[in-house]
């Protein structure tokens, strides 16, 4: 076909070459073989669009209700694996006076969720956090008891670490059971968090508030430490303010 | 690279189309297009099947809109519409993927919507389905789709197998095995293509002058 098209510029260059030699040869370079119908291009490329816009709705409407379920089903499940004995959960948000129920109208504010046990008493709170990793920006879930005042689980939920290395905070077992139960060293008197947790190397002695570091991941492990840290700083005093709030919240 | 050298227009044996992305002409191995995805998503064979299945899919697609038009859409214009068909059909399948796994979308992350400047597929546009009728197109988009999942297969076995020690997520060592780090990262897959086009030229070498 392109040869074809060439063959028809060529007998039409000849055509026009008998006519006039010296001028043929100028207008040659400049104007295109052949003008395109502008309105053929517009008709088509506007035709084209309409069809993949259609096309593209359709696929969102029908997929767009098992994508919101996925979504939901992969947030209750990160929350079992911080909060593992809730049965019941209610949504919060972090406002700026404190917390609200998310009833769907925030937008950027932080999550924040409160699990209750079978027998209605509150087993922690799951706070969503994020901060800069090695690669990419972490983002995490982690559960809160707030009667022992301790970290009782963390999950990653979104990063980029290096495969083999720092995606190790996601997966190795060691490091996750730093957060079985991990000393916020929170001060309820205070209300404010009275040192942050600290990252040691393996195997030297933990104290309550100490994370064990994977060797050959500090840096991811430093950046868990330090998204935990941020996060308690500015969580923490609100929910014990917001205790009582946040225990009775059933809104039901 | 390529013996065979450009496509015949005239031809219209189906399998044969079928049949030259699988080997003669892959994708992957001869053509050596479309590299972004062979070296970044190759770490898993999940991956790896994922991101073929989804290319499969644009491919076909793609091949049958082009080739149904072909004799409609004007010259001037025919590389913008065929983008603007393929990013359709890469979103819908970044849509499709998402709805089917979540995990499978998170850990592909942005190269679902990086199909779209794959190469393979525009080249089979261009080069193909704009010239020759539907069912030829399809076999042809089929075959190179095939082609280019089977390459990338490969890749991911011996990757996951070496550098993680699992197969689709199953362990298949025991916890004896000590995982070859190198080969999940990104350098890894450079050692894998080349000694997968080492191997794949010596036996084409030998066919060549053992053969005839």
């Amino acid at each position: 076909m392109k040869d074809q098209h060439h063959d028809i510029g060529k007998v039409e260059r000849q055509v026009g070459s008998e006519a006039d030699v010296m001028e043929s040869s100028q207008s040659e370079q400049r104007a295109p073989a052949q003008t395109p119908n502008s309105f053929k291009m517009i008709a088509t490329m506007g035709a084209v669009g309409l069809v993949a816009s259609i096309l593209l709705v359709l696929t969102y409407t029908w997929t767009l209700p098992t994508i919101v379920a996925n979504l939901e089903a992969y947030l209750e499940e990160s929350i079992r694996e911080v909060l593992p004995e809730t049965t019941l959960r209610t949504d919060w948000r972090l406002t700026e006076e404190g917390v609200a129920v998310d009833d769907g109208t925030f937008t950027i504010e932080p999550r924040l969720f409160a699990g209750f046990r079978e027998d209605g008493s509150l087993e922690g709170l799951a706070i969503e956090a994020q901060g800069q990793g090695y690669a990419d920006i972490i983002r995490i879930i982690y559960g809160y008891s707030p009667d022992c005042g301790c970290i009782i689980g963390m999950k990653v939920l979104e990063s980029r670490e290096t495969p083999g290395l720092g995606d190790k905070i996601a997966k190795d077992p060691t490091f996750l059971s730093n957060f079985d139960a991990l000393d916020v060293r929170f001060s309820i008197s205070d209300s404010t968090v009275e040192g942050p947790l600290e990252l040691i190397k393996r195997g030297t002695n933990l104290s309550a508030w100490q994370i064990d570091a994977i060797s050959g991941a500090t840096i991811s492990s430093q950046a868990i430490t330090d998204i935990l840290n941020a996060s308690n700083q500015v969580v923490l005093p609100v929910i014990h303010e917001n205790l009582d709030l946040l225990k009775g919240g059933s809104d039901e | 690279m390529s013996k065979t050298g450009p496509v015949t227009l005239d031809q219209s044996k189906g399998m044969d189309e079928f049949l030259k992305g699988l080997w003669n002409e892959n994708p992957v191995f001869v053509q050596v297009l479309g590299m972004c995805p062979v070296l970044a998503v190759t770490n898993t064979v999940t991956n790896s099947l994922v991101m073929g299945v989804a290319t499969s899919f644009v491919l076909v697609m793609s091949a049958i809109i082009v080739s149904a038009t072909r004799n409609f859409i004007p010259k001037q214009v025919r590389i913008a519409t065929y983008i603007l068909f393929i990013a359709t059909f890469v979103t819908m399948a970044d849509y499709i993927i998402k709805a089917v796994s979540l995990s499978a979308h998170r850990s592909l992350g942005a190269f679902i919507s990086l199909i779209v400047v794959n190469c393979i597929i525009l080249g089979r546009a261009e080069a193909f389905s704009s010239r020759n009728k539907i069912s030829d197109s399809i076999m042809d988009a089929l075959g190179m789709g095939i082609g280019f999942t089977l390459a990338i297969l490969m890749l991911g076995i011996v990757r996951e197998t070496l550098g993680s020690g699992t197969f689709a997520g199953f362990p298949i060592f025991g916890s004896s095995f000590e995982p070859w780090v190198i080969m999940v990262l990104p350098g890894g897959a450079f050692f894998v293509l080349g000694f997968l086009l080492l191997a794949i030229n010596a036996f084409n070498k030998r066919n060549m002058s053992g053969g005839t």
